[in-house]
């Protein structure tokens, strides 16, 4: 019988497929048709593809009608399994199999992750859609093929429209935010929360809400009660600061200058933020504005040493639109500015390491691109500038602004206050101000002198060369030093997350905060030890091999890109496959670690007020860690078309020595080849070296706790924009004004679809390339005993 | 669509005195008093005529705040044409123009044409500053100076084509070196000793880099 299936099925090239959407709240159905190859496709693979094809974002349920003799008559019957599909292939399908959809309501998808662990919980989809998981390598060639010819069947866009780029996993919904609560309100699993945003967002509705999370607005571990009667506290704590210099501005005879100063700037450009915006039109006196100039007015006076800079209107702006009310807008921008006020400061040097990283970053993934820049004297990047200050918020249109901008804070770890978050640095009080009036601060150094100072001095290449070469030799030093004890230490470092089977949360509850850094660094210690060692290997190998991939074989389409499908086919031929032939199960366990860890380093920030070195690799390795293997394969799905764009734009990089060892090679030298980028990655650690030609070249990127200052995703973005107009710009031949001024013209019109989809891949690569020796020389290896002691 | 010569102008002036509003007056023909706060520096093109010859502005419009003053300073380099400009309903914003032309002079170029503007000529009821101020602050620097309004539009080509034309009467006396990018002049592409007669690329790219042409 079996057989007789088989022969029967495979002597079809092509079953064509009728799917009709029936839903319960729309009363016109929808029908879409298209063929597939009965022997590739299964279960699943139909599944994906009807999900696409209705865009259906919820659980749904397929039935089809059975033509089969066993029944009097055609009736519907469930479609559950690979089974009823062969089923429904042979006996049902001529002259074609009629598929029906049905919408579940959402209720009931997170029923079952309630009392589950938690990496279930944070991709949800994954097994459902991840179709290609399941093929053999050999399989996907052909399946690639049947797969174009189901897009075109499905009028899906070749070039890569908005289907390819849509978000890898739907928006959080209402109730699957409660799922990440428990009963008294707690959020229990932040970071699967910021996972799921950073996947797909929020809904609108769960921003005001959710947004105070991501925000880290709340301290760790409130209760729904508690973070209602918190966010009571700060309102109060607002209304008092901001009462202090209303009464001062309205009954005062003698106004602080200062309050003058801050008052005016603030007024005038309260006037020109986001007034398009429905929420901010109308009449200048407009409510709304009049709020937005309070929380600025408020932040400034109460924050001297930061005051009041244009952009800061930007970044509230979208806060108090989705918060709805001032104060809590006012808390969230306290919340927000924690973390960005550097980039305001006077010095300008958070500005001048973003954009330092930002060219490091360009270098490192489109060497060409950048020399083209240089040659056009456009290698300054200071046509970014916006991008970086409001956190490219103003380079999409506003509702598109709010979805990049959670995404963007979800890959953040953690970070929430540890007692309260506090709403003034220095309480502003008009009696002290008048006796010492404080002159308006005009500052003739400004932070943008220095940043601009810096990147056009940069643009100078001889400049930039004897820098460069400093750099080097001043990191190649760091490395040399550490190069005895600290070699392949990297590589466990790493592989920690990937290796240590020990769940720590239930470590992490018992552990006193004060402990928890010895625990971390116990945890290192025993990732170290033998029976972890081959996992690891694994891991490691594929890590840098993933990256050697990344940034050579131009000649290899799928080689090129980490992402793309044959990269699985290679890595099982190569390496363990009962360990890849179950993967889900293997990542779960590493996945739940991870997140467990990050938590209890997050308690070990509590007593110890810097970052531990080893935590942080585990914060970082997190957000997106969590999503490999799968997640790649997953992404390469929703992402397939726009690839071969992002293989050119990748391609030329790092020095020719790499790739002559790679080119042409098979995959048993592989390791070979890893091995010895893994020696040249030790000997320069990260940094610039020069190529012969004279150009800079970045051998290693900055770690993600350094990268773009802590936000490493905000470069990717950047970096991401920067490369989906390379082919415009150069097409153009774009001199530096021309292309300053696109990009202005691109102002809130970036596809915030396409863009985030390129940034999240490249920052998942990125995730997992070694930083062991960019952190070895930013950290004496002394700091890590001392925490160990 | 091909020039004659290629100007690149700089806006500057304290926050708030109208300088992106020039800008979409002259480019776009509009006034629109809701538009957003310059961050850094945003951009502008128009082609003009002077003596039939198609000449293409490039205007760059800075952020006027002190912080990110240096990015203005950036963008002198390379400039042939600065509007300089002052809100006459705010005194301070005139009291101002030393330091902004002293930045000026010290960051650009030394033939580089600046136009002193007193902008906001509509509000005459809230005047602050005299046009005769204006105009001997103008006489003692050596600037050619103009009242303008954006939202009127009073003015603002004016502004703007003089300025070209004062720019254009340097080159035809040999003052400016067109051949130096430096000077923010730039010679379109059916006059480069190549490309005579075509309309070549280049005209063709900065055409859309423009995108207001």
């Amino acid at each position: 019988m079996a057989s007789g299936i088989t022969t029967a099925t495979s002597s079809r090239d092509a079953v064509r497929i009728k799917v009709i959407q029936h839903s319960h709240c729309e009363v016109d159905s929808q029908c879409c048709r298209f063929s597939v190859d009965p022997e590739l496709t299964g279960y699943e693979v139909l599944r994906n593809l009807i999900a696409r094809a209705f865009d259906l974002k919820g659980e749904f349920q397929t039935c089809y009608l059975a033509r089969d003799d066993r029944f009097p008559e055609a009736c519907w019957l469930p479609m559950l399994s690979d089974f009823d599909l062969e089923m429904a292939f042979i006996k049902s399908s001529d002259p074609y199999l009629l598929v029906k959809v049905e919408l579940l309501s959402s209720n009931g998808t997170w029923d079952a992750v309630t009392n589950m662990d938690i990496p279930k919980l944070s991709l949800p989809d994954l097994p459902r859609n991840n179709y290609s998981a399941k093929l053999p390598g050999i399989f996907k060639e052909k399946m690639e093929k049947t797969l174009s010819i189901v897009q075109k069947a499905l009028n899906w866009n070749e070039e890569g429209d908005e289907a390819s780029f849509r978000p890898t996993r739907p928006p959080l919904t209402d109730s699957e935010f409660q799922q990440m609560l428990n009963r008294v309100g707690q959020l229990a699993h932040p970071k699967e929360l910021r996972l799921c945003v950073y996947l797909g967002g929020l809904e609108p509705s769960l921003r005001k809400v959710v947004w105070k999370h991501l925000l880290n607005v709340y301290p760790e571990g409130l209760t729904g009660r508690e973070r209602l009667d918190y966010m009571k506290q700060k309102t109060k704590e607002y209304e008092a600061l901001k009462a202090v210099w209303q009464e001062h501005l309205n009954n005062d005879q003698q106004v602080s200058e200062e309050v003058k100063y801050v008052t005016n700037m603030v007024r005038k450009d309260v006037l020109r933020t986001d007034r398009h915006h429905s929420y901010f039109s109308g009449p200048d006196d407009n409510t709304n504005v009049q709020s937005l100039y309070s929380i600025l007015t408020t932040y400034a006076l109460n924050h001297p040493s930061i005051g009041y800079c244009q952009g800061m209107s930007d970044l509230a702006s979208p806060l108090l639109v989705t918060m709805r009310d001032e104060a809590q807008a006012y808390v969230c921008f306290c919340a927000l500015m924690a973390r960005v006020h550097s980039n305001f400061h006077i010095d300008g040097d958070a500005m001048t390491l973003k954009f330092q990283h930002l060219t490091e970053a360009l270098i490192f993934y489109d060497i060409e691109y950048f020399s083209y820049l240089q040659v056009h004297q456009a290698d300054d990047l200071l046509f970014c500038y916006r991008w970086l200050l409001l956190e490219l918020k103003r380079e999409f249109a506003f509702e598109d602004a709010l979805y990049m901008l959670e995404v963007l804070w979800s890959s953040l770890p953690p970070n929430p206050p540890e007692e309260s978050l506090p709403l003034f640095e220095v309480p502003f009080n008009p009696v002290q101000e008048e006796k010492t009036p404080i002159p308006p601060p005009t500052p003739r150094q400004s932070h943008y002198d220095n940043v601009c100072a810096l990147r056009r001095q940069r643009s100078c290449v001889s400049n930039r060369s004897a820098e460069c070469l400093a750099a080097i030799l001043s990191r190649r030093a760091a490395s040399v030093d550490c190069d005895g004890p600290e070699t392949g230490a990297g590589g466990k470092k790493l592989s920690r997350t990937w290796s240590q089977p020990i769940d720590t949360s239930r470590v992490r509850v018992r552990v006193p905060s004060g402990e928890t850094a010895i625990n971390v660094d116990r945890i290192r210690e025993e990732s170290t030890s033998p029976e972890d060692s081959p996992t690891r290997n694994i891991r490691k190998i594929r890590n840098l091999r993933e990256f050697q991939l990344l940034t050579k074989n131009k000649d290899s389409d799928c080689e090129s890109n980490p992402a793309s499908p044959c990269r699985d086919k290679k890595t099982l031929s190569n390496k363990n496959k009962e360990e890849y032939s179950k993967p889900l199960p293997v990542s779960c366990e590493n996945k739940s670690n991870k997140s467990r860890r990050c938590f209890s380093d997050s308690d070990a920030d509590v007593g110890v007020p810097v970052y531990s070195d080893g935590g942080e690799v585990d914060v970082w390795q997190n957000p997106v860690a969590t999503l490999s293997p799968e997640t790649d394969q997953h992404l390469q799905i929703v992402c397939q078309e726009e690839q071969p764009t992002t293989i050119q734009q990748l391609t030329p990089k790092v020095n020719g020595q790499h790739q002559s060892e790679v080119d042409g090679e098979g995959e048993t030298t592989m390791t070979a080849s890893v091995n010895s980028c893994e020696e040249v990655t030790e000997v320069t650690g990260w940094q610039v070296a020069m190529s012969a030609s004279g150009s800079p070249q970045v051998h290693t990127m900055p770690p993600p706790e350094e990268f773009g200052g802590g936000n490493p995703f905000l470069m990717f973005l950047c970096l991401t924009l920067l490369l989906q107009h390379r082919q415009h710009i150069m097409q153009n031949k774009m001199d530096h004004n021309e292309l300053a001024m696109h990009f202005d013209k691109m102002v809130r019109q970036h596809n915030v679809n396409k863009v985030l989809a390129q940034a999240r891949r490249m920052f998942e690569t990125y995730l997992k390339l070694d930083f062991s020796k960019a952190r070895s020389k930013n950290t004496p290896p002394s700091s890590t005993i001392d925490q160990s002691c | 669509m091909s020039y004659a010569y290629l100007f690149k102008y700089i806006i500057i002036g304290d926050t708030g005195v109208g300088k992106s509003c020039l800008l979409l007056q002259f480019t776009d023909k509009r006034f629109q008093p809701v538009h957003d706060l310059t961050i850094g520096v945003e951009f502008g093109a128009r082609m003009i005529t002077i003596d039939n010859k198609q000449i293409k502005l490039q205007i760059w419009d800075t952020a006027g705040q002190e912080a990110f003053r240096s990015i203005t300073r950036s963008y002198y380099r390379g400039a042939a044409g600065a509007l300089l400009v002052y809100d006459i309903t705010r005194r301070e914003t005139f009291n101002h123009l030393t330091q902004w032309l002293e930045d000026a002079r010290q960051h650009s170029n030394s033939n580089m044409v600046i136009m002193l503007i007193g902008n906001k000529s509509d509000l005459d009821s809230r005047r602050e500053v005299k046009r005769e101020e204006g105009e001997a602050f103008a006489r003692e620097h050596g600037l050619v100076f103009m009242e303008t309004s954006a939202k009127t539009a009073a003015n603002v080509e004016e502004a703007f084509i003089n300025t070209a034309r004062e720019i254009y009467e340097k080159i035809q006396e040999g003052v400016f070196d067109v051949h130096n990018e430096a000077n923010g002049i730039k010679i379109g592409p059916q006059h480069s000793p190549s490309g005579a007669g075509l309309t070549g690329n280049q005209g063709a790219a900065g055409g859309q880099g423009g995108g207001c042409c």
